[in-house]
């Protein structure tokens, strides 16, 4: 939870928390709803599902849903963006499930669990669809409602991101090239390849993508990975010479960007040639002054300082 | 393709190690063997043991492929081990597995078939989740550097220090380390392979809540685990236990969330009908000890879990022993929760190199 913070909240945080974590959806009604049949309606097993459920539910109520918890808890370490996990504890698929399940068997038709009939069989049929139902509106949103997507590779990557990996190994002259990227294959090319560099991480990125990068703060003296995310994030087009400063200073070789974005023309004006295209990426390069000296450290004296008994380890591969 | 069937078919793989690895220690003693119990109690004993060989290896700054070699002998030695110690027990609790579901053919058809749907619908689909950058991220860089948390995962730079966050949280290293011993990429193994043993994981853990809510009425087991997997469609938002589920899945935080919060719940059921069974508190001690190499949000989760589930025994039982044997189960995660702290407060840094 980025944008909640205890501090600012104060005694009001959880309840903002909660709202944050169920978003609209009423499966917590439905956990209370569902823990009161299970534990005083449902005479069968009640005294168990009591035994079970109300005691957490209690020590809950007293200690993680008790607004003055999280503050307590936060002036000891900050947990602002964690204190939602504590929400992970209260069982609520297990109760609503269970409880669903109770009243499926045990509330439709024949009490002692027969399945001769075939009315009562259609009146669980029923019961069950309802609950179905139910779950479904108390959700207020379905996994897939964007629709369902088909991983493109066995990777579950885009088709393209080995094939600008390829382009770029292909026509760099060192092992670990530095490149910077539009914000999803940012986030998804090291993943698929780590010996591909980033000139910026994901909280940079994060922090472009909340709005705290702009012209401004882009044109600041040393502000280099404001400048690449400034063009490349958010397609702001500062001066060129600023931009191939930032390159320059950061040691990005490669920039790679959608085509139909429009930012091509802009690149080859700061300086960059196509280094190579697939279906809807442009992989740009750029020659720097200075190239970037990047070799993994060598540890071996340091491995002679400190023996170890598995060292004859090392000279396996 | 051959590759995804592959991973696919590694799944069993992980249940196998998990299996062998449990019966090292269930199968002793007079007592039937459960292969969920022991199915359970082997993926945290696994990930103890991993960890055990892994922070000593990466403290020494040794490169990966000498944790690899390590645990290799680990899983061979282990596994011999668990083989040896549940040959008879394991056939007859695999007969009385299968004598029980052959009595209730129609039910455990449908569960397989419910968990065969939710792992093929979850698997196939392909989401953009930030967090993979990280974790998918760190054992594709373990891998291309050959060593154990140096590298920055999102851009590939040395770091000067490990980052405490991770480094009692050693899940991603094993997916490194098994996909270096396996020969198989990264996302394949993160996102089918560990993906798939988490919702089997999670359907099983479902499966002995629900035989310790309904002991062996197999119908509202079943039910039980179908509303379960459906719910976990709809309750949708970024930080539900269902959207690490069904998104997240191959993060340990997903294991966190669907198998250990609920493992201790089942574990609390258990107790319910035995306080004083010594296993139940060893198995509640071992998932305190393995949680935190799945995810460091264990290491508060699981005593606070613990704290409110285990600890009203004492009153329920009449039984103040509760409270002692809860707070031993406890200790893991408060130890490694103060390390964070005094890792925040610039007291406690284990560098990369020595200084």
């Amino acid at each position: 939870m980025q944008n909640l913070n205890i501090a600012e909240a104060g005694f009001g945080y959880i309840f903002k928390c909660i709202g944050l974590y169920y978003e609209g959806n009423i499966y917590f009604v439905l956990y209370l709803v569902s823990l009161v049949f299970l534990c005083f309606i449902d005479r069968k097993r009640s005294k168990r599902m009591r035994e079970i459920f109300i005691p957490q539910f209690i020590l809950m109520a007293i200690t993680v849903y008790n607004p003055v918890f999280p503050v307590i808890l936060n002036s000891f370490f900050d947990v602002n963006k964690e204190y939602y996990r504590f929400l992970w504890m209260s069982p609520v698929i297990v109760c609503i499930a269970a409880a669903a399940a109770v009243a499926v068997t045990e509330y439709a038709g024949d009490p002692e669990g027969g399945t001769a009939d075939k009315r009562k069989r259609g009146l669980r049929m029923a019961v069950a669809v309802v609950f179905m139902l139910c779950l479904l509106v108390a959700g207020g949103s379905f996994l897939y409602k964007g629709g369902y997507i088909v991983s493109p590779t066995v990777y579950h990557m885009p088709t393209e991101i080995p094939e600008v990996s390829r382009i770029i190994h292909e026509d760099a002259d060192e092992e670990y090239p530095r490149a910077m990227f539009e914000y999803d294959y940012n986030m998804l090319i090291r993943q698929y390849d780590a010996s591909i560099l980033l000139a910026c991480d994901r909280e940079a990125y994060l922090e472009a993508m909340a709005g705290n990068v702009s012209y401004d703060t882009a044109m600041e003296d040393g502000n280099y990975i404001h400048r690449l995310l400034a063009v490349v994030a958010l397609g702001i087009k500062i001066p060129e010479d600023r931009f191939r400063s930032a390159l320059e200073n950061t040691h990005t070789e490669y920039v790679v960007v959608s085509t139909a974005g429009g930012l091509v023309p802009y690149l080859k004006g700061a300086g960059l040639t196509v280094a190579g295209e697939t279906a809807n990426h442009t992989v740009m390069h750029y020659d720097p002054e200075e190239k970037e000296d990047f070799e993994l450290p060598d540890y071996s004296e340091v491995w002679r300082l400190t023996p170890q008994w598995y060292d004859f380890l090392l000279w396996l591969t | 393709m051959a590759m995804a069937a592959a991973a696919t078919g590694l799944i069993a793989l992980n249940f196998i190690l998990y299996f062998l690895f449990g019966s090292v220690l269930t199968a002793s003693g007079k007592r039937e063997m459960s292969l969920t119990r022991t199915v359970f109690a082997g993926l945290f004993f696994y990930y103890l043991l991993f960890t055990l060989c892994c922070i000593p290896v990466m403290l020494r700054w040794r490169p990966l492929h000498v944790l690899k070699y390590i645990w290799l002998a680990v899983l061979i030695i282990f596994s011999a081990v668990g083989a040896f110690r549940a040959r008879r027990r394991a056939i007859k609790a695999v007969r009385k597995a299968f004598g029980f579901a052959a009595s209730h053919k129609t039910e455990f058809i449908v569960i397989a078939v419910i968990t065969i749907v939710f792992a093929a619908t979850v698997l196939i689909n392909y989401q953009f989740t930030l967090d993979a950058s990280y974790y998918v991220g760190s054992a594709t860089t373990a891998i291309q550097t050959d060593t154990i948390n140096m590298y920055d995962p999102f851009t590939g730079d040395w770091l000067d220090h490990y980052e405490m966050r991770y480094f009692f949280a050693t899940f991603p290293m094993n997916d490194a380390v098994m996909c270096s011993l396996l020969g198989l990429h990264p996302l394949l193994w993160c996102k089918i392979t560990m993906a798939g043993t988490a919702i089997i994981m999670t359907v099983m853990v479902l499966y002995m809540l629900g035989r310790s809510l309904f002991d062996t009425d197999t119908i509202k087991i079943t039910l039980f685990i179908l509303f379960s997997v459906v719910a976990n469609f709809f309750m949708i938002t970024i930080y539900t236990t269902s959207a690490f589920l069904t998104t997240r899945t191959y993060e340990g935080k997903c294991l966190l969330a669907n198998v250990v919060l609920p493992g201790i719940l089942y574990i609390y059921t258990c107790l319910l009908r035995d306080n004083k069974e010594m296993r139940n508190w060893l198995l509640l001690m071992l998932v305190a000890l393995g949680a935190p190499v799945l995810s460091s949000s264990a290491n508060m989760l699981v005593p606070a879990m613990i704290g409110v589930t285990i600890i009203p025994l004492t009153l329920l039982k009449k039984d103040l022993t509760v409270i002692p044997r809860s707070l031993v189960c406890m200790i893991p995660g408060i130890t490694l929760t103060v390390i964070y702290i005094l890792y925040v407060k610039n007291i406690v840094v284990f560098y990369t190199y020595p200084r």
